[in-house]
């Protein structure tokens, strides 16, 4: 389960940054175009805002696998193992909870545009996308966190689901 | 006990449509209710969200009321969007009467869970430019255009330009780096933004037209908040929205118009008025818009035509009006 | 309650979730969730939060954000970093402490195309501490020169806090980035001096390389020419008006990725090296945004910030003096805190009092931005600072055999350029505003 829920979770990683190249090719098609034949893209700032938003909520969980919210350690240095295996659990909850909160409202969202039919000002795309791709990302690093917060409040190593490489 | 409306709004504090709108009008309701209710003023999104989702937050009771721009979601108001074409109004006052009979006739059921207190449109909209003069129809040609709506984009690509679409706080930097050559914009905004200091050109369709374009604004309150007040209160709501505040609303916004362009012809811009033969051209070139828009509407199962047909019979009632005033 | 008794509470919970290790973006976020039930209810709460992550997310100036991270991470496994730090070692690596020299120096060329100081004391951290090391430089030298040289990567531009401090005050991002840039180089110069006295104390801790022949030094500088094309279209087209921030950053990431694709360097591994690192730099930005979004909203709500505004402005001492004691909070909170939640937690209470302030006599647009700097200086510091500094984690990561009570010791006479900068600008606002002058 863990190896599963790893490579599911790289997958969005590298979809996610990837998405963000894929803007980047965009944007200068766009700058080069508007350059020489005076022709940028149509739309390319509504692009970039929806590529741009589908690419973070896909790092989301890769963030939440490899533990990289930042945190401050100062106050609890001196603390046990155990003790701080707790601590982490209660924060992998808070931010489950935040992930949760987020999908499903974010979802809800999607559907409340949906049915008032709103579009993007240029290219008229379903403004629904931009909600509903957000969704996968933030439930997924729900799962992640829930995941963690279980192995640390059952004091399993967390570094299991990590993984080493990559 | 004191009834707190939360207030949020697109402006920060200095500019006109709080000072001179939004403001008078929160002072209003706290007078005549004997200060049993007031306004919390969220300025500039401090509530959160961006200006697009107002019309959803108002609608489910995150704002209490709120200001903004059916345009800013495009396809959401199709009706009320009639407004927005072009060569429609002829001034503010004018379109804001003639938005709220035709709100009040048709676009009711566009804004579900919500109580409409105002509309009106802003003072007509012309053609700005940094470096290149537009002369005639033919200037757009190869012209990179910022457009505000759905329905000017439409139109400065019939008109021949390349339009561009970005918020109106990045239009300033746009500009005086080239990534634009131009927008069009009512006067009344262009102070709050500098954009004179960045424009050396001001293009004006003939007066005797209706203006090239505008936008539309609600003012919207919450239904349930509205029906959670007790009944002396829901009457000092009534007594400030309808037709009287729209129309006053629309005169704000034209009143505001020549102080604006003065700072314009103050710093010796150079000032284009189009005949009104290059009007017409510039018309008959965006005509289609108006037969696509009926057609948006009907593919909806909307009386397109008989629509356009009533909001232009209001504004050339609104119009006479007017003139029969002068 | 009274809302500003749920304010308080709010801020008090926030810490102290903050000092239990809860994740910053949690800390803030859910305190910023019950609170904003507390004050409107439940279903205004879930609708709020119907809208509030694509609201953050598509926000069209902060998409610079992972633009300029993915930028970085090519450079970095594209081998253009390393390049840099041999170049630069080829010139001065036989001065007596010409690595650390290099290092900083590497650091500043790598911080003008990355945005993030983490990323920047990462990288050079990889390439350089193992020549430092190899030269038998002392561990505290090259750790702290590496964990200072790192905070050049937000000092000169580009730089993800002056991003987000643009967007929170609605200032030109192009105009703050043009502010930086002396202070930024500035603060190059400086370190390199510290270097430069710290090994004239204790010569021991640093030996010279040998010097490399002219050959040598002119094939390393030539290795260098694809990062300075890069950064020349990329800030030339910035200042130069050809695009937007958003603009230069695309293309600076599609650049850097060709040029590591041309090397061979950028192959598979490294390609998905740099991509997950993008992936989790950007997503732990962005949470904090949204955790810093939620708070804020509820806190506009309490009417707190206004309420502080008014308090600022109403002391009866003298503007420069309210200004000092802002920066000297930063500097406090910047022992605990990371600079970005600092920034989203603050900036929105104590921008609209400064701006009210009289300073210098500057108008709003040139005061809001040399502020800014201001700030950015001030959070460089907290990112070396003890106890928590960021980038001494970072390196001292990397580089595991030195202590990190031996990094905090190296770091003080850097930590003091730093304040010393931060009073020269403070006097000298036309440090940071002269080149708007010449640009805008
Ligand atoms: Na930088
Ligand atoms: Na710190």
């Amino acid at each position: 389960m863990f190896r599963a829920l790893r490579a599911l979770t790289l997958w969005f990683a590298l979809l996610g940054a990837a998405a963000a190249l894929a803007v980047a090719v965009m944007v200068t098609w766009s700058v080069v175009g508007r350059a020489i034949w005076l022709e940028p893209i149509q739309g390319d700032v509504e692009l970039t805002q929806m590529g741009i938003a589908l690419s973070i909520s896909l790092c989301i969980p890769w963030c939440q696998l490899k533990g990289a919210n930042i945190i401050v350690d100062f106050f609890t240095q001196k603390l046990a193992t155990p003790t701080i295996r707790r601590l982490d659990g209660f924060g992998a909850l808070m931010l489950a909870i935040m992930y949760a909160l987020l999908a499903w409202r974010t979802s809800v969202g999607a559907v409340s545009v949906m049915e008032a039919y709103e579009s993007t000002m240029i290219l008229g795309l379903p403004m629904w996308w931009s909600y509903a791709a957000l969704a996968p990302g933030l439930g997924l690093a729900c799962l992640v966190a829930l995941v963690q917060a279980w192995m640390h409040f059952a004091q399993l190593d967390p570094t299991r689901l990590e993984g080493s490489a990559a | 006990q004191e009834v707190v409306l939360k207030f949020h709004h697109i402006w920060p504090t200095a500019a006109m449509a709080p000072q001179k709108v939004i403001g008078p009008w929160c002072d209003k309701i706290a007078a005549e209710s004997n200060n049993r209710m007031r306004c919390q003023l969220l300025p500039a999104m401090s509530g959160g969200g961006t200006p697009p989702q107002l019309v959803d937050r108002v609608k489910d009771g995150v704002d209490d009321l709120v200001v903004t721009l059916p345009g800013y979601t495009a396809g959401r108001f199709p009706k009320m969007e009639v407004f927005e074409l072009p060569f429609m109004v002829s001034s503010a006052e004018q379109g804001a009467q003639a938005s709220w009979d035709f709100y009040q006739k048709h676009a009711k059921d566009e804004f579900p869970g919500t109580k409409i207190l105002a509309t009106w449109v802003h003072d007509p909209g012309f053609v700005h430019t940094s470096s290149k003069p537009v002369n005639k129809l033919e200037d757009f040609r190869g012209l990179k255009m910022r457009a505000p709506t759905r329905q000017t984009n439409k139109l400065l690509g019939k008109l021949g330009a390349t339009p561009v679409g970005m918020p109106v706080t990045g239009v300033a930097d746009a500009l005086s780096k080239g990534t634009i050559d131009g927008y069009v914009l009512p006067w009344e905004v262009i102070p709050a933004f500098k954009l004179h200091e960045m424009s050396k050109y001001h293009t004006e369709t003939d007066p005797g037209h209706p203006a090239l374009y505008t936008a539309g604004f609600i003012f919207a309150m919450n239904q349930a908040k509205y029906d959670s007040l007790p009944a002396d209160l829901k009457k000092v709501i009534d007594n400030n929205s309808g037709a009287q505040l729209s129309r006053q609303i629309g005169k704000v916004w034209d009143e505001s118009r020549p102080m604006a362009r003065k700072l314009a012809v103050d710093r010796g811009n150079n000032f284009i008025q189009l005949s009104p033969a290059e009007t017409d051209r510039w018309q008959k070139a965006s005509a289609s818009l108006n037969e696509e828009w009926v057609k948006d509407l009907e593919r909806r199962n909307l009386p397109g035509k008989e629509m356009l047909k009533d909001a232009q019979d209001l504004l050339a009632k609104y119009k006479g009006e007017g003139n029969a005033k002068k | 309650m009274s809302p500003t008794a749920i304010g308080l509470v709010m801020f008090a919970s926030m810490l102290a979730l903050m000092v239990i290790r809860v994740p910053i973006a949690a800390a803030m976020f859910i305190p910023g969730a019950i609170g904003y039930f507390a004050l409107t209810g439940a279903d205004p709460l879930l609708n709020l939060l119907k809208g509030s992550a694509v609201a953050r997310l598509t926000v069209y100036e902060l998409s610079v954000i992972p633009l300029f991270l993915l930028m970085g991470q090519f450079a970095t496994q594209g081998g253009l970093s390393r390049d840099l730090f041999r170049a630069a070692s080829a010139f001065i690596g036989h001065i007596r402490g010409g690595l650390a020299m290099a290092a900083i120096m590497s650091a500043a060329a790598f911080g003008a195309v990355c945005g993030s100081s983490v990323a920047t004391s990462a990288t050079i951290t990889q390439v350089a501490y193992p020549e430092m090391k190899r030269h038998g430089y002392h561990g505290r030298l090259s750790t702290a020169s590496l964990a200072t040289g790192g905070a050049l990567g937000i000092l000169i531009p580009p730089s993800v806090p002056l991003v987000v401090y643009a967007i929170l005050t609605e200032q030109n991002i192009a105009k703050l980035f043009a502010a930086a840039m002396i202070p930024g180089l500035l603060a190059m110069a400086g370190y390199i001096v510290v270097v430069a006295l710290y090994c004239r104390v204790r010569p021991e801790f640093a030996t010279p390389s040998q010097a490399q022949a002219w050959s040598e030094r002119s094939r390393a500088l030539v290795s260098i020419w694809p990062i300075v094309a890069i950064f020349l279209i990329v800030f030339g087209g910035i200042y130069g008006g050809i695009f937007s921030p958003t603009e230069g950053a695309a293309i600076g990431a599609l650049l850097t990725f060709v040029a590591g694709a041309l090397r061979r360097e950028l192959g598979r591994k490294a390609m998905v090296t740099a991509l997950v690192a993008t992936a989790e730099t950007t997503a732990m930005v962005f949470l904090i945004f949204l955790g810093a979004d939620m708070m804020n909203t509820t806190l506009a709500l309490t009417e707190m910030p206004a309420r502080v505004a008014d308090w600022v402005t109403a002391l009866p001492v003298s503007p420069l003096v309210v200004v000092s004691a802002v920066l000297l909070l930063y500097v406090v909170l910047g022992c605990v805190m990371d600079e970005l939640s600092m920034l989203l937690l603050t900036i929105p209470v104590i921008f609209p009092a400064v701006m009210s302030l009289d300073l210098w006599g500057l108008p709003p647009d040139l005061k809001a931005i040399w502020f800014g700097i201001l700030v950015l200086m001030t959070v460089g510091i907290g990112l070396i600072a003890p106890p928590v500094g960021l980038n001494v984690y970072v390196v001292n990561n990397l580089a595991p055999d030195v202590p990190m009570v031996e990094t905090y010791k190296g770091v003080f006479p850097f930590l003091a350029w730093d304040v010393l900068r931060v009073i020269l600008l403070l006097f000298f606002p036309s440090i940071s505003l002269y080149l708007i002058q010449v640009f805008f």
